[in-house]
């Protein structure tokens, strides 16, 4: 077969490849959150049953003497069962492309060396960042709206998922931040107090500029009358008794496809108007699980330095060798706790 | 002479139309005096252009023989031939993406009678 040759070249068996992808992508170099926020955990099973502990204190009673005292019962939390699937990036290189880009020309090398197009070896970088970055969107998606968007990679088809998580946990402001009537630095305090009483001591508040601008307007001024700046609304959070919180603006984005074609739009992964809530500690909200993308095993030959639950790099030959299919995919399914997640629409 | 600066846009590639494997590619006439309407700023057919037996644009009435794929063609001066796809199923979005345009009724009608090996999916 026409590509076996690449495997015999140094770096470019796909266990190389994966090996090579999986190492730098360990180092975060697109700075996601998503393995801090939602840490990576093997899963024995494409079905994953998660179930939470319930967050009960409940207290025993006087009793008279020679009466029964409390029988406390055994309470569940909420279960949630979920089916994952695979999320795959690909690329097609044809026959002509494949020929010129192998031929030996200095500016085309260049090229490829410089990142501008891309080849056999370096498509499974910008694969492999998608498959991070698809995690990054689904994960923080998840988080945010209770949901997640399964789309048809290949039409503009889509479902939405519910999470399930109790409505209890997704508030909505009945008046906006930004209103007139309303102090958004109160109404921050206030739902830090009712993020506690659901999730524990909070470690971090995640938002885009424009609700923490909106915070900052209603903060009371420091010494002097100068502006609160955002670190000086930090150490007043502090202040107010509840240990260290940091103010997290988030404006990060990731291009999400339209449909099944090229065209995309840049979207930001924090929807606008969502104040998301971080427990304290390691600031986890809930877990990516993660399943071996075990048909890969043959194509990275079994080398034990392949970890088959992080994101795995090969190619296959198609159209009588004319066509090299190079393919990234991962099985994993970013999922909130329940008893970890508390996120408020501020209307701004 | 004075400074010169040229500035030239960057944009997407064209994407492949395949969906699965086990694609019928071939190649087909292309009459290039017919088709200068059709390639882009390059002078390359993109990939999703259906193509009748006489090497021209599908038009009214008129079957289709194959639809350029899976690479983009480079026009020349002469007539010559480009590769096609004659079976299996086809991305529409991708096909539409590529040609900057919505396929015609001409085109999809073309498709229908002359490629009934082609599936185009196409969910909204």
């Amino acid at each position: 077969m026409p590509f076996d040759f690449l495997g015999k070249v140094t770096g470019l068996s796909a266990a190389d490849l994966t090996v090579r992808e999986q190492a730098r992508l360990a180092q975060n170099p697109l700075e996601l959150r998503w393995r801090a926020i939602f840490p990576p955990t093997p899963a024995n099973s494409l079905t994953v049953s998660q179930l939470t502990r319930p967050d009960t204190r409940l207290a025993a009673e006087y009793r008279e003497f020679n009466a029964d005292g409390r029988e406390i019962p055994e309470i569940l939390g909420p279960r949630v069962d979920a089916e994952m699937v695979p999320m795959t990036a690909t690329h097609h290189i044809d026959e002509k492309r494949l020929t010129v880009l192998r031929a030996p020309n200095p500016r085309l090398s260049q090229l490829v060396e410089d990142g501008v197009i891309a080849d056999v070896r370096t498509w499974p970088t910008r694969l492999a960042n998608a498959v991070d970055w698809g995690t990054e969107y689904m994960a923080f998606l998840m988080w945010a709206t209770n949901t997640i968007t399964v789309k048809d990679p290949k039409t503009a088809k889509s479902t939405t998922v519910p999470r399930g998580i109790s409505s209890d946990r997704y508030i909505t402001e009945s008046t906006a931040w930004n209103d007139g009537s309303v102090n958004a630095y109160d109404r921050l305090l206030f739902r830090i107090s009712e993020a506690q009483r659901l999730i524990g001591s909070v470690g971090a508040v995640r938002m885009r500029r424009a609700t923490a601008e909106a915070v900052r307007a209603d903060a009371p001024n420091g010494p002097n009358a100068l502006r609160p700046t955002i670190a000086n609304i930090q150490d007043r959070l502090s202040e107010e008794g509840f240990g260290q919180i940091a103010l997290i603006i988030d404006e990060r984005t990731v291009d999400v496809f339209d449909d099944g074609g090229s065209a995309y739009t840049t979207t930001n992964l924090i929807p606008a108007e969502k104040v998301l809530f971080q427990p304290a500690g390691d600031g986890a909200v809930g877990a990516t699980y993660t399943y071996p993308v075990s048909r890969a095993y043959d194509h990275v030959s079994g080398d034990h330095r392949v970890n088959l639950n992080d994101t795995v790099v090969w190619y296959t030959p198609q159209n009588n060798g004319k066509t090299l299919l190079i393919e990234a995919e991962a099985i994993r399914l970013p999922l909130t706790d329940e008893s970890k997640t508390y996120v408020v629409d501020a209307g701004v | 002479m004075p400074i010169s600066i040229t500035n030239t846009s960057g944009g997407t590639g064209y994407v492949d139309i395949r969906v699965g494997t086990g694609h019928g590619i071939h190649q087909g006439f292309l009459d290039v005096s017919t088709l200068t309407s059709s390639d882009d700023a390059d002078g390359y057919l993109p990939p999703g252009l259906p193509i009748s037996a006489t090497g021209d644009p599908v038009g009214s009435s008129e079957a289709a023989y194959g639809i350029i794929g899976p690479e983009p063609v480079k026009m020349g001066s002469a007539d010559h031939f480009g590769n096609m796809i004659f079976t299996g199923t086809l991305n529409r979005n991708a096909i539409e993406d590529n040609l900057g345009r919505a396929l015609s009724a001409d085109e999809l009608a073309g498709i229908a009678s002359g490629c009934p090996g082609i599936k185009l999916i196409y969910q909204t």
